[in-house]
């Protein structure tokens, strides 16, 4: 969902730090840059997305204005992964931490977008429209499969990093990547 | 009575008869690629209608597979999928019916996207994404291909261009009931 044209992705600093003690990477930073990784397991690319742009695209989806303003009010970055190896990658967005400098950050979850849609008593196509355009809370991603979808935050003023741990192979006993990106914004 | 050569002769015919049958049918290992086995449970119910108003088909198709796709008009591969899954309906003498399901969005929505997508499919509408939620696809889209049993058997990822030879072979030689 929501792809964007092809680009290269490489400004955003980020680091990959496996359980195997292979290499750490990294890259200079840019705040509001898209980033992506690509390593022999898998493709990862972090996107920011614009309160306008998020609103815009829910508003052409029937969304009133009160739910467009809850959206506007939270920071969106859309992930787009692709399992380029050979084996089971998993996504579990459990393993997933937000951290400015000083301050972890609490993901919104699912849970917590319900309870908003239902104390505004969006309708139920809209709350499974948006459940959709989440990326999925757990998935086995298998090789050659994709998967996209936004996390959503609280607004934050500050740069801030994203690091995720991916455990490989059909019973995650195959060892795990660590990713992270840094230097991650939210647009205005 | 056969001697000794004239039975491994035959043995021979009947083992390479089977690989080319096993090659020939979707039951076989070499699955197109994004087709995933599934373990046979029993397909959900369907209690939809068509953006016409009539009745969705009931699970099982009585001796057919049926071919259930779950789709949105603002999803991308979905957009690149659904003409593709004009064409392979195009396909004379397919063992499957086509049943795709448009997931929470409204009639206007569906009906200026299917006329330019594949005018001639007529999707169900799925207008609470409710029975969505009770088939758990893997994403947006996604196929399911229900046996004539009705159990679920294959889980196909999303993006797949079924007027590929790949996957039109696969889905043509869906195994029928009196061949399995």
């Amino acid at each position: 969902m929501m792809r964007t044209p092809g680009k290269v992705y490489n400004k955003c600093r980020f680091g990959m730090i496996m359980s195997l003690l292979l290499p750490l990477y990294g890259y200079a930073a840019e705040p509001e840059e898209t980033s992506k990784i690509q390593n022999e397991w898998f493709s990862l690319q972090v996107l920011s997305r614009a309160p306008e742009q998020m609103s815009a695209f829910y508003e052409g989806r029937g969304f009133d204005a009160r739910a467009r303003q809850e959206i506007r009010n939270r920071c969106f970055v859309t992930v787009l992964m692709r399992n380029t190896g050979t084996q089971v990658v998993w996504l579990d967005l459990s393993q997933w931490r937000f951290h400015t400098e000083f301050d972890p950050i609490p993901r919104i979850t699912r849970a917590a977008w319900r309870a908003t849609w239902q104390e505004i008593k969006l309708p139920l196509a809209h709350q499974a429209t948006f459940g959709w355009t989440l990326l999925p809370e757990q998935r086995n991603l298998l090789p050659n499969e994709s998967v996209g979808g936004n996390i959503t935050l609280p607004e934050v003023e500050q740069p801030f990093t994203v690091e995720a741990i991916f455990a490989l192979g059909q019973n995650r006993d195959a060892g795990q990547v660590t990713v992270k990106f840094e230097n991650v914004q939210c647009k205005k | 009575m056969c001697n000794v050569r004239s039975k491994r002769h035959l043995y021979g015919n009947l083992l390479l008869l089977l690989t080319l049958a096993l090659a020939g049918t979707a039951s076989g290992a070499d699955l197109p690629r994004g087709v995933i086995v599934l373990d046979g449970a029993a397909a959900p119910p369907l209690p939809l209608r068509t953006i016409d108003g009539d009745a969705a088909p009931s699970l099982p198709i009585t001796g057919r597979w049926a071919f259930v796709h779950f789709w949105a008009s603002w999803c991308a591969p979905c957009r690149r999928e659904m003409p593709t899954i004009q064409k392979l309906s195009e396909q004379p003498g397919l063992p499957i019916d086509i049943i795709v399901i448009n997931t929470a969005e409204n009639e206007d929505t569906v009906f200026n996207f299917m006329g330019v997508a594949a005018p001639n499919l007529v999707p169900l509408m799925d207008l609470d994404g409710q029975v969505t939620e009770r088939w758990q696809p893997r994403g947006l889209p996604s196929t399911f291909l229900v046996d004539p049993q009705g159990k679920l058997r294959y889980l196909v990822l999303g993006g797949r261009d079924w007027a590929q030879p790949e996957y039109l072979q696969f889905i043509t030689t869906l195994p029928l009931p009196h061949q399995r």
